[in-house]
């Protein structure tokens, strides 16, 4: 029995020639020969050793050289590596079918080769360890298994006797001891960049996906939720012509997706100084429930050991940093702006603090530095009250001095 | 700990496409190499017998050369034009047309650099003097160009203090450092090198439903902080040899691809230990990794 | 002659002359020296002329043709000009000048390496780059890097600093008073052009120059700052047709394009005297973009490849102008190993 993945891609490949050939005026008697001869050819025992032939016409790689540049010619690699969990994205570690070269008249060849048999292997994989599953599959035709089997492999090899590497490929001397290098032609993973793609696309045109978005438009429950990227970019591979560069290129229509590796942005055109007061106007709550929470956790805990207090201590830094996050987004507008008649309201020492025109008033009147230390402790001690409003711990006389200290260290994230 | 305060760099055009995969700050791999440049051009000097150790980045800002048009949902990178070649036509003799390109993504940048020397004795002004010539000189940094540069300044680091004191001077700005044990734990915990990633980066919408019927969507990342994928080094993917067309065919050549993995952008204050922010050469040749890697990572 | 052994298929040039981004200011011609304020970009939607041939339908049919020239063809794009009390246009920029010509920043082949190193060093003795930069000096002098903001500027006033060392050197040109098609070796761009062969040749590391230029254009006038390439992957419809370059909120000339037009120094190519389009950019292939066209081709051996062969392996050139645009290619910098790999 021929597979059925076999059988349905040669019954395809003789439809699409059939409706090529037959015309409105064909006649029935030359319709019959055509169908005859279409049941010869695209059988497998007819189809098969020609297109084993044809398959040194393309190559399979995993990085193209084309993606570093349209003309660089560069030999063909199949990249390989152990996977292990070592927290990097690199061939290896991510599962992704290969790309292909050449001759695109072939790439029957290669569909053939990477479809998939009844227990969901390739046939590649089946040629390649030369399975009895596939020696039955090919049982019929007039040329030896072997013979065919060598021909088909024939796309994983390169004919090339010498390698090259391309003045147009980034080529990066790494130092691998004092003055001693290794140079390394640096290629395009375009199966990995492929699968990337794929599974961006997935994430967000999915069917769940479409779903979810869809309950959360309408408030309504979804169980499987569903994920987004932001802010990704798109690179062109081959101009109007992607199927220069590879064939998975050209099936991505010349174009892959790119993450975005950018640093936070300080200056938010959104954000709104303060009227009255920096910590009840420019600190959101909301954004610091889970730090209160594990730090009254901490202070919940009946032990009181070192490692309970430098957790707590660290926590508390955790929750001064984002103060001082947001002081710093403050500090990014333009300065002078506590001038204008909005802020007369705001007291001097959150001005100095906050706006950039007191840069050297902060160096010589450093009593404001105090105000803002007493007013934080308070803050801190009211957020928690605020957050936690169950807790009997009232942070008190006992654990307000260690905030205050544990400011007076943050200092430098503050000033 | 003797550091190199190279504040405040301007760069122009340095490369942006850090990997394959990702836009925006260069890769790790251009800062150390710049920096191992500059080190390799102090062999014209007197001071041929310092080294740099480590070196930590701080972006105070950048400008990332993209695109997008309204109601766009991907960004578009913004090119430069290649000069013509001459059309291989008949007609015209002068005819002429663009050869095939790559895109390349540029930014502009403000840096600031801290380089850890080992070796630095005597004559620490003609030495900072010495950089600041070759800063401003013929020295590129992450393929771009530095319009100009603040002078250097030697800083000794010795203790609590002055190691508050030169991040403050870094201030305010961003400054890289590995996350790889993230990537590391969900690679651990099932994941491919490719979901691992992505994972972190995705926002998640999931919702709750209350015993009321009532629904609650919430959306957020899987950590807090400002997590995005970086490029610390290269894999190799074949073996050493020589080939053809090297750039210099003394030296062991192989293919090589870029890895990635996750860094995190904190300001300098969260800086609890230099090495936190300090970046080194590493090798790993029974994996094939050339690795930029975080002298002591934070987790 | 044996051209395999001397062969550099991976070679490269840094670029020596290195521009900043140009900042664009508004200004008075007045006050320029002392207040000038940014200008920003704006974004202004325009209606299109209907400049396409019209079907003959549409054309014969009166009522369609009006129909047809009434629909609003409304195009958004960005625009930028001089405030209503400004007359006058401010271009800052920094210019970097850098030694090393005679060595590439990678060459994979020794002796290829060692033949091109003799030939540059020799270059550089006899002519100490004196003819370049006097031509890179004047078009810093005659406010070519303005660009379109040249056209029709009553005055032009160029200011030059140097930045490097204590000098403290200063230039004032005229540059309305300079041409931009021909160079005249005038003797006012002397000192200058001095300056930047010292650095080119190596007599000086490195040299950094501060240029202003101030063109008056008149009350309110549009200025033309640099267009982007988007190379556009969007699918969204509604798109700026023209979106104009600004760094940090200020309109901006990019250095790629300020780069372009110092080295517009290019009068050595086969048919300069007939095609009367003046001097052009050093490129390779004599390339200029918005004509289409490369004037030096290899058919007619005028291109860089062709003369570099020979020049880098110790063949004396036809004359010294080939030489000299053979050193400004490689003072612009770029990749040409050979072989085509």
């Amino acid at each position: 029995m021929l597979d059925p993945a076999i059988s349905t891609f040669l019954e395809e490949r003789k439809q699409a020639w059939l409706k090529k050939k037959i015309k409105s005026e064909t006649t029935d008697e030359e319709k019959l020969s055509l169908e005859e001869q279409a049941a010869k050819d695209f059988s497998l025992t007819g189809w098969l050793p020609d297109a084993a032939r044809r398959a040194k016409q393309l190559s399979m790689v995993s990085h193209p050289g084309k993606f570093s540049h349209p003309s660089a010619k560069v030999s063909s690699i199949i990249a390989t590596g152990p996977r292990q969990a070592d927290g990097f994205l690199r061939s290896g570690n991510v599962e992704a079918e290969l790309d292909v070269l050449g001759n695109a008249a072939a790439l029957d060849v290669y569909k053939f080769l990477s479809l998939e048999m009844a227990d969901g292997a390739t046939v590649l994989t089946h040629v390649e360890k030369a399975t009895p599953a596939s020696k039955e599959q090919f049982a019929d035709c007039p040329v030896a298994y072997d013979e065919i089997r060598q021909e088909l492999l024939a796309i994983k090899q390169s004919d090339e006797t010498t390698i090259s590497t391309s003045s147009k490929v980034k080529q990066v001397f790494f130092p691998v001891a004092e003055r001693e290098y290794h140079l390394l032609s640096v290629l395009t993973p375009s199966s990995l960049m492929f699968q990337m793609k794929d599974r961006i696309r997935a994430l967000h045109f999915s069917e769940t996906t479409k779903e979810a978005r869809e309950a959360k438009k309408s408030r309504s429950f979804h169980e499987a939720g569903f994920s987004e990227l932001f802010g990704l970019s798109v690179i062109g591979y081959g101009g109007t012509k992607p199927q220069n560069i590879s064939v998975l290129n050209n099936q991505h229509g010349g174009a892959a997706y790119l993450l975005p590796s950018c640093p936070p942005v300080l200056a938010d055109r959104k954000i709104q100084p303060p009227r009255r007061d920096f910590f009840s106007d420019s600190l959101w709550l909301r954004f610091f429930k889970d730090d209160f929470q594990k730090f009254h956790d901490q202070l919940a805990l009946d032990r009181n050991n070192i490692h309970v207090r430098n957790k707590r201590d660290w926590l508390i830094r955790a929750i001064i940093y984002q103060v001082a996050d947001r002081l710093w987004t403050m500090r990014s507008l333009e300065s002078g702006w506590s001038a204008s008649e909005n802020y007369v309201n705001l007291p001097r020492h959150h001005k100095i603090w906050l706006d950039q025109v007191y840069l050297e008033t902060r160096e010589k009147e450093p009593q404001w530095f105090e105000e803002i230390q007493k007013d934080l402790a308070r803050w801190f001690v009211r957020s928690y009250r605020k957050l936690q409003p169950q807790s009997d711990i009232s942070l008190g006389d006992d654990e307000l001095p260690h905030i205050k200290k544990m400011i007076a260290e943050c200092e430098e994230a503050l000033r | 700990m003797k550091m190199l305060l190279v504040p405040r760099l301007k760069i122009q055009n340095a490369n942006g496409l850090s990997s394959p995969y990702t836009i925006g700050f260069p890769a790790m791999t251009g800062w150390l190499g710049a920096v191992h440049a500059l080190e390799r051009k102090l062999a014209a000097t007197e001071f041929d017998y310092v080294r740099f150790k480590s070196v930590g980045v701080v972006c105070h800002k950048m400008d990332l050369q993209t695109h997008r048009g309204d109601g766009d949902f991907v960004y578009s990178i913004i090119g430069t034009g290649n000069p013509l070649i001459p059309k291989t036509q008949k007609g015209d003799p002068y005819n002429a047309e663009r050869p095939p390109f790559v895109e390349e993504a540029r930014c502009h940048l403000t840096v600031s650099l801290v380089i850890e020397c080992e070796g630095l004795g005597l004559g620490l002004d003609r030495f900072e003097e010495s950089i600041n010539q070759l800063v401003q000189g013929r020295l590129k940094m992450a393929g771009g160009d530095i319009l100009s540069a603040n002078p250097v300044e030697i800083i000794p680091v010795d203790d609590e203090k002055s190691r508050r004191q030169l991040l403050r001077r870094l201030m305010p700005g961003f400054c890289l450092i590995e996350r790889r044990d993230l990537m590391i734990k969900a690679m651990q915990d099932g994941l491919d090198g490719l979901d691992a990633l992505l994972d972190h980066l995705a926002v998640h919408h999931t919702a709750t439903e209350d015993e009321y019927g009532e629904v609650n969507w919430e959306s957020k990342r899987r950590e807090k902080g400002w997590l995005v994928p970086i490029a610390t080094g290269f894999h190799g993917i074949s073996p050493l040899g020589q080939v053809k067309n090297q750039r210099d065919p003394e030296t062991p050549h192989c293919f090589a691809e870029s890895v990635v993995t996750l860094g995190e952008f904190i300001m300098p204050y969260r800086i609890e230990d230099l090495y936190n922010m300090l970046w080194c050469y590493e090798t790993d040749m029974d994996h094939n990794l050339y690795l930029c890697r975080q002298k002591q990572p934070v987790n | 002659m044996a051209k395999k052994e001397n062969t550099a298929s991976v070679l490269a040039f840094e670029k020596k002359l290195v521009p900043s981004d140009g900042f664009m200011y508004g200004t008075t011609w007045d006050e320029r020296l002392e207040k000038v304020t940014p200008l920003k970009l704006q974004e202004k939607s325009v209606r299109g002329t209907i400049s396409n041939r019209l079907k003959k339908a549409i054309k014969d049919d009166p009522l369609k043709l009006d129909a047809e020239v009434e629909k609003p063809n409304l195009q958004r794009v960005d625009s930028c000009g001089l405030a209503m009390e400004q007359d006058t246009l401010k271009l800052s920029f920094t210019l970097k000048i850098l030694s090393g010509v005679q060595h590439p920043s990678a060459c994979n082949n020794q002796a290829f390496n060692e033949s091109y190193t003799r030939a540059a060093e020799q270059y550089i003795q006899e002519e100490k780059f004196t003819e370049l930069a006097h031509r890179y000096a004047e078009n810093i002098a005659n406010g070519r890097f303005l660009w379109r903001n040249r056209v029709g500027a009553e005055k032009i006033d160029v200011r030059v600093k140097v930045l490097t060392g204590d000098s403290g050197q200063e230039w004032v040109f005229d540059a309305a008073e300079m041409s931009i098609r021909e160079f005249s070796g005038a003797a006012a761009t002397g000192q200058l052009a001095a300056e930047i062969a010292k650095a080119l040749s190596g007599e000086m590391d490195f040299l950094l120059l501060g240029v202003e230029a101030f063109a008056l254009i008149g009350m309110a006038q549009d200025v033309y700052p640099s267009e982007e390439l988007v190379l556009d992957k969007g699918n969204s419809k509604s798109k700026k047709s023209k979106i104009l370059y600004d760094i940090d909120g200020v309109a901006g000339i990019h250095s790629q394009k300020i780069g372009n037009a110092l080295r517009t120094i290019d009068t050595w190519y086969p048919d300069y005297e007939e095609i009367k389009i003046g001097p052009i950019a050093v490129e390779p292939y004599g390339a200029v973009t918005n004509l289409g066209k490369a004037y030096r081709t290899p058919k007619a051996k005028a291109d860089f490849y062709t003369l570099f062969d020979r020049f880098a392996r110790g063949e004396k050139l036809e004359d010294k102008n080939e030489e000299h645009y053979v050193m400004a290619v490689l003072v612009r910098g770029g990749v040409f190993g050979e072989g085509g790999n």
